[in-house]
């Protein structure tokens, strides 16, 4: 690895004053030969998008299941609002804060999307073990449920289960559960994955409107939605950052051209 | 609500007709109504195929039959560190069966639910086979021909000697807790337990930690089993080690699939159509086994919820 390059981040204002929301500090992780996350740094700014590209292989859904603690790294440092959450389990209290969706729609496909939602909110408010009261008469969980609902534009599906929901209903409603943990941190798997351009177009009007709200890390392929919504954008190229900052400097950066864009003018055509 | 109303007003037409082995036979109903319901509850719910459930049976009603035994010899069960007499007193032996059974799962949950699918299945099966072995050799205990009652469990203000008055017993017990049941899945808790067997690993991710609520999951539906285990050793006034061998298990997990999982009243249906079914069917032919197996196919093929699932739609 003589060729990697020490990369200074910038946040394109050119002073870092707030703590970072999560600081990823040297993290490695291979599976025996094959190395997939070496050496990875990685700050993300209370309040930003910070979305994450990079080639298929490159390790971006190993480096968010990392994140999230679905996997547990060899070496390197986690940290999250000034927690080391590195080798905590998923359910351990310093984790709470962070929500994630998956490229895979995971929901609760037996359950309506008001259901879905439901139970998301009540994971949020902590207690699980209250064995008689009704939830679905409980106004603390449909209330907030309700509330995203509208907000997602599910509302006219409430009572569909989420099976029979549409591919693109489907990735909404994944998102909708993520939001209903009130993250502070959001990681997003490819929210696009399978979109057509028309639902492409509206999930990046809705995650456009979350911005500010939550510190949201995404990891997306579509271009158009990662350069017109992110602050800033990491390349990750064979498990190494080779490239951050502002969408300008990396639609310019030639390493990243070759490395991932395959010196198509696509970036810079727009 | 109206499975309960039928099943209250059952022995009206059974004594009036002079029919009392009728009355039995849905005792029996009742009890293995309620094993069934309980498995339901981390089957149907909980998404945990277990093929030992009669474990907890043998626990509950073993429970019964060894103090009730030692109530009988006259010998303590235990001479240290504290002297244990035998009692028939059900107030004592009852919650100390459920207590046991309920710890008895405890112990085997944490253990088995860490594995999933084929492997859940095997490891409770083995563990019930092990309870199985257990009583079997327990010669001092009866062994392999079991321990008889000379009579059923006291209890207060009740005769539990009449076949009457025990019905409606089982009966109270399986209402409460098909009551209870019906609450507990539509709780926080029991959303959390359905979440675990549609996807545990999102609620995980989530940061719930499913493993202990698919434990107590398992722990209550053992203590409900190791309940039906007292009534049927009650019932029968016998125990055997042959409540607890793995057949027993299938049976009623057939009860489950047959009544429709996921209903918890289902299974109660399941129970009452395997027995009515054994019941008759014996009387033909001591191979109405051969009869039951295409009706049992008919019943998953083309009833995704068993009977339930088609009495439910037929409304």
């Amino acid at each position: 690895m003589a060729g990697r390059v020490s990369m200074e981040c910038s946040t394109g204002h050119g002073e870092v004053v707030e703590s970072p929301v999560l600081e990823v500090t040297g993290l490695c992780k291979a599976y025996g030969g094959l190395t997939v996350c070496d050496r990875v740094d990685l700050q993300l700014l209370p309040g930003e998008l910070h979305a994450l590209i990079g080639p298929n292989g490159a390790g971006k859904t190993t480096l968010l299941n990392l994140i999230s603690g679905l996997l547990t790294p060899d070496s390197g440092r986690i940290r999250f609002l000034g927690r080391d959450i590195t080798s905590q389990p998923l359910h351990h209290p310093d984790r709470q804060g962070m929500a994630r969706s998956f490229q895979i729609t995971s929901v609760f496909p037996g359950f309506t999307v008001q259901e879905n939602i439901a139970l998301a909110v009540q994971v949020r408010a902590g207690n699980s073990f209250s064995f008689w009261r009704n939830t679905a008469a409980d106004p603390d969980l449909q209330e907030p449920a309700t509330e995203i609902m509208e907000r997602i534009g599910l509302a006219a599906r409430r009572g569909v289960r989420a099976a029979d929901l549409s591919h693109g209903e489907q990735r909404q409603l994944e998102i909708a559960m993520a939001l209903a943990l009130r993250p502070r941190l959001l990681l997003l798997d490819e929210p696009m994955a399978g979109l057509g351009p028309g639902g492409t177009r509206k999930l990046t009007d809705l995650i456009e409107t979350l911005k500010g709200e939550m510190t949201i890390f995404l990891v997306e392929h579509d271009m158009d939605a990662v350069f017109s919504l992110a602050d800033r954008i990491s390349v990750l190229v064979q498990g190494t950052v080779a490239a951050c900052g502002d969408p300008a400097s990396i639609r310019r950066d030639t390493r990243v051209r070759e490395a991932y864009l395959g010196g198509t003018e696509r970036a810079a055509a727009d | 609500m109206l499975l309960l109303c039928c099943l209250a007003l059952f022995p009206l037409p059974v004594i009036l007709l002079g029919q009392d082995y009728l009355l039995t036979l849905g005792t029996r109903i009742l009890i293995y109504g309620l094993a069934a319901a309980s498995l339901d509850l981390i089957l149907g719910y909980g998404g945990m195929v277990s093929l030992g459930h009669a474990a907890f049976l043998g626990v509950g009603g073993y429970t019964v039959g060894i103090l009730a035994f030692c109530g009988y010899e006259g010998r303590d069960l235990l001479s240290w560190p504290l002297a244990l007499p035998g009692t028939e007193n059900g107030l004592l032996v009852w919650p100390l069966a459920v207590a046991l059974a309920m710890g008895f799962a405890a112990l085997t949950g944490a253990v088995s639910l860490r594995t999933r699918g084929m492997h859940f299945i095997m490891i409770t099966l083995a563990f019930a086979q092990m309870v199985y072995f257990f009583f079997s050799s327990l010669d001092s205990y009866g062994g392999s021909d079991g321990i008889s009652l000379y009579g059923r469990n006291h209890l207060p203000l009740l005769d539990t000697g009449s076949d009457l008055q025990f019905y409606y017993l089982c009966l109270f017990c399986l209402g409460i807790f098909l009551g209870g049941g019906h609450r507990l899945v539509r709780s926080r808790f029991g959303r959390i337990l359905q979440g675990c067997r549609q996807n545990e690993l999102r609620l995980q991710v989530m940061g719930v930690a499913t493993f202990r609520h698919r434990l107590l999951a398992y722990v209550l539906a053992g203590g409900a089993a190791g309940l039906a285990g007292v009534l049927l050793a009650n019932q029968g006034e016998f125990v055997g080690p042959g409540m607890i061998h793995w057949t027993r298990s299938g049976e009623i997990l057939v009860m489950v699939l047959l009544g429709g999982m996921g209903t918890l009243v289902g299974p109660v249906l399941g129970a009452a159509t395997l027995l009515t079914l054994e019941e008759y069917l014996a009387m033909y032919t001591e191979h109405w086994m051969v009869f039951l197996g295409p009706f049992l196919i008919l019943v998953v093929l083309f009833g995704r919820q068993g009977i339930y699932g088609m009495f439910h739609r037929s409304r």
